[in-house]
């Protein structure tokens, strides 16, 4: 079986962006030398490179979006565990409540054990692009790890010395515009006449 | 340019440095796109990338085994319009098996799943349409 030329490192995930009922999704794959965004909008399949060489950060946000999901999952799992309580005489009532607070607290809990959620996205010369497949900081780790020796081999590294350098040899951010200062005592600025 | 040096095809004025791998053109350095170790020429390049030629510039492709399936899928529930959706979604099943899929690889599962999905909507349709006529005659 030939090598294939692409490896998958995110599974397709809902892109946010479009609308909420979106059926736009996003996935992240390994490429030779580029890394290959697919985002596929239930017909058609567009692709974004991002070449090894040109990648200058993958900027890894924690997100409290996780967190909160969790929250009111558990909270809804909560209330269905009461109202199965409240209705246990009912069997066909315990049974729909208690099957809903059941799964609800298990999506709670799974959703927990995946770890914090992350908003990443990657850094070039020209472009900041979010990377919508990459929602969790476990799973952002994991592909910077794989990334790291990839992106080093494209542009080379560079020692503490030759960071210093490069930071010092950076020009000076430009001084913030001044005011003009008000006119003196007694002077009249200009004026336009009608 | 010195008398017997090849000229660039587009800077006649220039010299060539190579030929391009697609026409074999010669190119200056000016016009000379390199792109994973190939030479291309702007010519070539923009119809390569325009008709999916050059691989590492296609922008997008078609899913036609996802719309195949996808239609196959809805034309279950909605069993009248499937005299529609179901011949759609053959057409499109093998419309995939010639074009090729996505640029990471695919299967061709999906198209299977449609093409059997669909074959049986229709079958379905023609089985009542039978069931109409003996009726009607009977």
């Amino acid at each position: 079986m030939a090598d294939r030329e692409y490896t998958r490192l995110t599974w397709a995930r809902r892109n946010p962006k479009p609308a909420l009922l979106s059926t736009a999704s996003s996935s992240l794959w390994l490429g030779k030398d580029h890394l290959l965004v697919i985002e596929f909008n239930g017909y058609t399949e567009k692709y974004r490179r991002f070449y090894f060489k040109d990648i200058q950060a993958l900027i890894i946000c924690k997100t409290k979006t996780g967190l909160i999901r969790a929250i009111i999952l558990g909270a809804l799992g909560l209330f269905f565990g009461l109202l199965a309580v409240a209705l246990r005489d009912e069997p066909v009532a315990l049974y729909f409540m208690g099957g809903m607070a059941l799964l609800l607290v298990v999506s709670a809990v799974a959703d927990a054990l995946y770890g914090p959620t992350a908003l990443c996205s990657l850094r070039t010369a020209v472009q900041t692009e979010e990377l919508p497949s990459l929602k969790r900081i476990r799973r952002a780790r994991e592909v910077l790890e794989v990334l790291k020796p990839l992106l080093t081999a494209a542009q080379g590294t560079l020692s503490p010395e030759e960071v210093a350098a490069q930071v010092q040899t950076r020009p000076a951010p430009a001084e913030p515009a001044t005011h003009t200062p008000p006119a003196a005592v007694g002077e009249i600025p200009p004026r336009i006449l009608p | 340019m010195v008398e017997g040096e090849a000229s660039c095809f587009y800077h006649p004025q220039k010299k060539a440095v190579r030929p391009c791998d697609s026409c074999g053109r010669f190119l200056c350095a000016l016009c000379d796109c390199e792109l994973q170790g190939e030479h291309f020429c702007p010519g070539c390049l923009e119809t390569g990338s325009k008709k999916g030629k050059i691989k590492s510039l296609e922008k997008e492709r078609m899913r036609y085994d996802k719309i195949a399936l996808s239609l196959a899928v809805v034309s279950m529930p909605l069993f009248f319009l499937a005299i529609i959706s179901a011949p759609l979604a053959i057409y499109f099943a093998i419309r995939s098996f010639r074009v090729p899929s996505s640029i990471v690889g695919s299967t061709k599962v999906r198209s299977l799943i449609a093409l059997v999905l669909a074959g049986a909507l229709l079958a379905g349709w023609g089985l009542w349409v039978l069931f109409l006529v003996k009726n009607s005659n009977g």
